[in-house]
C-alpha cells in the first residue's frame, strides 16, 4: 500500500475506532433530537385539539369539512363538528366536547361575518382551516372550469435566459440543493479541517516529526493526514445524512414539503464538484496553520482567520437572493475562502453560466495547488521547529524551499 | 564500500554557522561514534546526512548514492527529540511507524512479539504509551528504530533515559548489530560508552571535525610518559626523574621528567624491591581527550 495511503488510514482509524468520536457522533443529533423534540411536545401539548364546531344558520355551508381522522402526536388537526343549532353548540362547549364554535347567520352570504364563541383563543391552524373551510364551500356554488385551481392558485415555471435551467414549484430542490451541499461543505470542513490541524499540530507536540519524515515524504505525509482527516469528516456527514434520511422516511407522511421533494441530480453533482477543489484548498490551508503553530491552543486561535471568511457568504444571504450575479456576489464566489459558499448561493438563486462554473472550477483547482504546496513548504520549513511560531517570512526564507 | 559519506559539509541558518566543514565514512559492520559539545553541529550532520536539511555545500552518500524515498526503508533513526504518538496504545504505534518502514503485517507480526519481548515490553504493549515511563517509552522507539531490520542505524544519545540494565541491554542489541554487518552511528555525549562500543569516531566542535579515526588509535595517540602504578606497600621515596606524583585512589599516577621513560620508572621499582600488583601506561580517557580538545589545549592534526 502506498505511505500514503497507510498514513490516511492510520489518522482515520484513530478517530473513528474511539468511543469517544461515536458518542460525539451521535450527542449533536441526539441533542438536536432533543431540543426539537422538548419544543414540539410543548408546543403540541399546548395545542387545544378539541373540535370546533360550527352552526350554518344562513345554508351556506354545503361540502362537509375534511377532518384529518388520524390520532397521535404530530397531528395537529382541529376538527370541524356541525351543529344544528347554538344550544346543542353550547351544550357540547358545556360538556367539553367542543372548545367553542362560530356561527354562520343568515346575513352572512352579504355581510361575510362569522362569530365565534368560547373562553378559549382560537388556535391559528384552527383559524387557517375555517377560513378554507368556507372558500370550499362558497366556491363550490360557482359554476366555472378549473375551480380546483381558483382555490389553489397558479403553478410557475421558471426558465433561464439561455433555457439551460428549468424549475418549476415542486423542484424546491433545486434551490434546496445548492445550499445544503453549502451548509454539509462547512460542516465538514469545520469537522476535518480541526481534526487535520490538530493532527498536524499533535505531530510537533508529540515530537514524532523527525521519526515521520525519514519514514514518508512530507508530500505524503500530508497527502495522508489530508484524506484521512478528509475522511473522518465524511464518515460524520455520512452518519448524520442517514439518519436525516431515516427520520424523513418515517416522517415523510406527517410533513407535506418531503412528499413533493424530488431531488436534482445534476445539480446535487454540480454542487459537490465545485466544493472538491475548494475542501482541497481550505485543508491545505489548515494544515499549513498547523505547521506554523506551536501546538494546538495556538492553533484553534488562529483557526478562525480561515473559518470567518468561509461563512462570510451566509451572511449576505439576501445580496446572493436579490442580486446574484452583482459585482460582490461574482467577486466573492472568485475569491478563494468565500468562494465556496458563495457559488452555491448563487447557484440556488441564478442560473451559472458552463464557462463561469468551469472559470471558478480552474480558479479553486489553481489555489488548491498553491495551498498544498504552501503547506508542504510550511511543513518542510516548521516542522522541527518545536517551540516557535513561524512567521512568513521563515516560511519563504532558503531552507524551506529545500526538500 | 562506506555505508555513509560526508564531504566537506557547511551549513548556517541565518547568521549561526552550524556546521562549517565537516567530512568523514562510516562503514558498514562497525559502531561509529559522532562525538561533540551541546551545540557542535552533530544533530544538524545528522539531520543533513537524513535528507532532513539539505547542506548549503558538500557531498553526503548513504547507501551508494544520495538519499531516496525508497532508502528510508533501510534506515533506522532514534532522534535526539524522542516522539511517539502518545494517545494510542504502544502496539499500535510501534505497528503503524513498522508499516511506514516498508514491512507488511505478516512481517510485523513476526518480529514485533519477539521484540517486545527482548525489551521486555510485552506486558505493557497494550498501554497508552504516554503510560509508560520515559526509559520504556525510549524502549519503545528503539524497537520503531530496529524493527525493520535497517542497514544503517543512527541514534543519538540511545542510553539518555536508561538504567544500567538497560544500558547494558541496548549495547547487547548495538553490538549483536555490528555482528551482523549493519552500519552504526551513535551520537553520544557519554564518553565510557563510546570506549566500550565504538570501533571509529569523529569529534565534532563548533561544526568543525576536530578529531578523527580509530578509537584506540584516537586514545594512543595522545599517551604521555605518564604511568598508574599499584603496589603491595608504599612508594618507594627515591625515584629519580618523577616532576610530579599524584594519588588517585587505587592508583599512583607518576608524571615523569621529560625524556623519562617508563621501562626506566619500572626498572627503578623493581630494583627498590617493591611488590608491584598493577604498572600500565596512563592511556588518556575519551573524557579527557574530550575536554581537552574542546578547550582547545590540543588539536587533531
Amino acid at each position: 500500500m502506498n505511505k500514503a495511503l497507510k498514513v490516511a488510514l492510520h489518522e482515520y482509524k484513530r478517530h473513528v475506532l474511539r468511543r469517544r468520536f461515536w458518542i460525539a457522533l451521535l450527542a449533536f443529533p441526539l441533542g438536536i433530537v432533543l431540543i426539537m423534540g422538548l419544543s414540539t411536545i410543548l408546543s403540541v401539548s399546548a395545542i387545544d385539539k378539541n373540535p370546533i364546531g360550527f352552526v350554518d344558520q344562513g345554508k351556506v355551508l354545503t361540502v362537509a369539512p375534511k377532518n384529518d381522522e388520524r390520532k397521535g402526536l404530530f397531528v395537529f388537526d382541529v376538527p370541524l363538528v356541525s351543529y344544528p343549532d347554538e344550544s346543542a353548540a353550547r351544550q357540547a362547549v358545556a360538556e367539553g366536547k367542543a372548545q367553542g364554535y362560530f356561527l354562520l347567520d343568515e346575513a352572512f352570504r352579504t355581510d361575510h361575518q362569522l362569530t365565534y364563541y368560547s373562553d378559549k383563543p382560537l388556535p391559528v391552524d384552527a383559524r387557517k382551516k375555517i377560513d378554507g373551510f368556507i372558500r370550499q364551500n362558497l366556491l363550490a356554488t360557482v359554476q366555472a372550469e378549473n375551480i380546483a385551481r381558483l382555490d389553489e392558485g397558479s403553478k410557475m415555471e421558471m426558465i433561464s435566459m439561455d433555457g439551460s435551467r428549468t424549475i418549476d414549484d415542486s423542484e424546491v430542490a433545486s434551490f434546496v440543493v445548492p445550499l445544503v451541499v453549502a451548509v454539509i461543505f462547512v460542516f465538514i470542513i469545520l469537522m476535518s479541517g480541526s481534526y487535520l490541524l490538530q493532527a498536524v499540530v499533535e505531530e510537533k507536540e508529540n515530537r514524532t516529526m523527525e521519526v515521520m519524515i525519514t519514514s514518508v515524504s512530507p508530500n505524503q505525509l500530508m497527502t495522508g493526514k489530508i484524506l484521512g482527516n478528509m475522511g473522518v469528516g465524511l464518515t460524520q456527514m455520512l452518519f448524520w445524512i442517514v439518519l436525516i434520511g431515516a427520520a424523513m422516511m418515517i416522517f415523510k407522511d406527517r410533513f407535506a414539503f418531503l412528499q413533493n421533494l424530488d431531488l436534482s441530480w445534476g445539480m446535487l453533482a454540480k454542487s459537490v464538484l465545485i466544493m472538491l477543489p475548494s475542501f482541497v484548498f481550505v485543508s491545505a490551508l489548515m494544515a499549513t496553520l498547523g505547521a506554523t503553530v506551536t501546538d494546538s491552543q495556538e492553533s484553534q486561535q488562529f483557526s478562525g482567520i480561515i473559518i470567518m471568511p468561509i461563512i462570510i457568504p451566509f451572511y449576505f444571504m439576501a445580496l446572493f437572493m436579490f442580486n446574484p450575479n452583482g459585482v460582490i456576489a461574482k467577486g466573492l464566489s472568485y475569491f478563494p475562502l468565500t468562494s465556496p459558499v458563495a457559488t452555491a448561493l448563487r447557484m440556488a438563486f441564478t442560473n451559472l453560466s458552463a464557462g463561469e462554473m468551469a472559470l471558478i472550477f480552474g480558479l479553486q483547482t489553481l489555489f488548491a495547488v498553491f495551498s498544498v504546496w504552501l503547506a508542504g513548504k510550511a511543513f518542510k520549513a516548521g516542522m522541527l521547529q518545536y517551540s516557535k511560531r513561524m512567521n512568513l517570512r521563515d516560511l519563504f526564507r532558503k531552507e524551506a524551499q529545500h526538500g | 564500500m562506506p555505508s555513509i559519506t560526508v564531504e566537506h559539509l557547511k551549513k548556517t541558518f541565518g547568521a549561526t554557522k552550524a556546521v562549517q566543514d565537516v567530512s568523514f565514512e562510516v562503514r558498514p559492520g562497525e559502531i561509529f561514534g559522532l562525538l561533540g559539545p551541546n551545540g557542535s553541529g552533530k544533530t544538524t550532520t545528522i539531520r543533513m546526512i537524513l535528507d532532513i536539511y539539505k547542506p548549503d555545500s558538500g557531498e553526503i552518500a548513504i547507501l551508494d548514492g544520495p538519499m531516496t524515498e525508497e532508502k528510508k526503508n533501510r534506515i533506522g533513526y532514534l532522534p535526539e527529540e524522542r516522539g511517539l504518538y502518545q494517545d494510542i496504545p504502544v502496539e499500535t504505534c510501534l505497528e503503524y511507524l513498522a508499516e511506514l518502514k516498508g514491512l507488511d503485517k505478516a512481517a510485523i507480526a513476526e518480529r514485533l512479539p519477539g521484540l517486545l519481548e527482548e525489551f521486555d515490553l510485552t506486558v505493557h504493549r497494550k498501554k497508552k504509551v504516554k503510560e509508560l515511563s520515559k526509559g520504556m517509552q525510549q524502549k519503545a522507539q528503539l524497537i520503531a528504530t530496529l524493527i525493520h531490520e535497517p542497514d544503517v542505524i543512527i541514534i543519538d544519545e540511545p542510553f539518555a533515559a536508561l538504567d544500567p540494565v538497560n544500558t547494558q541491554l541496548v549495547k547487547d542489541i548495538l553490538m549483536a548489530q555490528r555482528a551482523k554487518n549493519k552500519t552504526v552511528v551513535m551520537s553520544t555525549h557519554q564518553m565510557n560508552q563510546v570506549e566500550q562500543l565504538c570501533d571509529r569516531m569523529v569529534l565534532i566542535n563548533k561544526g568543525e571535525v576536530m578529531l578523527y579515526g580509530g578509537v584506540n588509535e584516537i586514545r594512543n595517540r595522545y599517551v604521555t610518559n605518564e604511568v598508574l602504578v599499584n603496589l603491595d606497600g608504599e612508594l618507594p621515596q627515591n625515584l629519580n626523574g618523577i616532576r610530579e606524583i599524584r594519588d588517585e585512589g587505587t592508583v599512583t599516577r607518576l608524571i615523569p621528567e621529560e625524556g623519562v621513560e617508563s621501562q626506566d620508572i619500572l626498572a627503578q621499582l623493581m630494583a627498590n624491591g617493591s611488590k608491584i600488583n598493577s604498572f600500565e601506561k596512563a592511556v588518556p580517557s575519551l573524557d579527557e581527550i574530550f575536554i581537552r580538545v574542546v578547550k582547545g589545549e590540543v588539536h587533531d592534526e
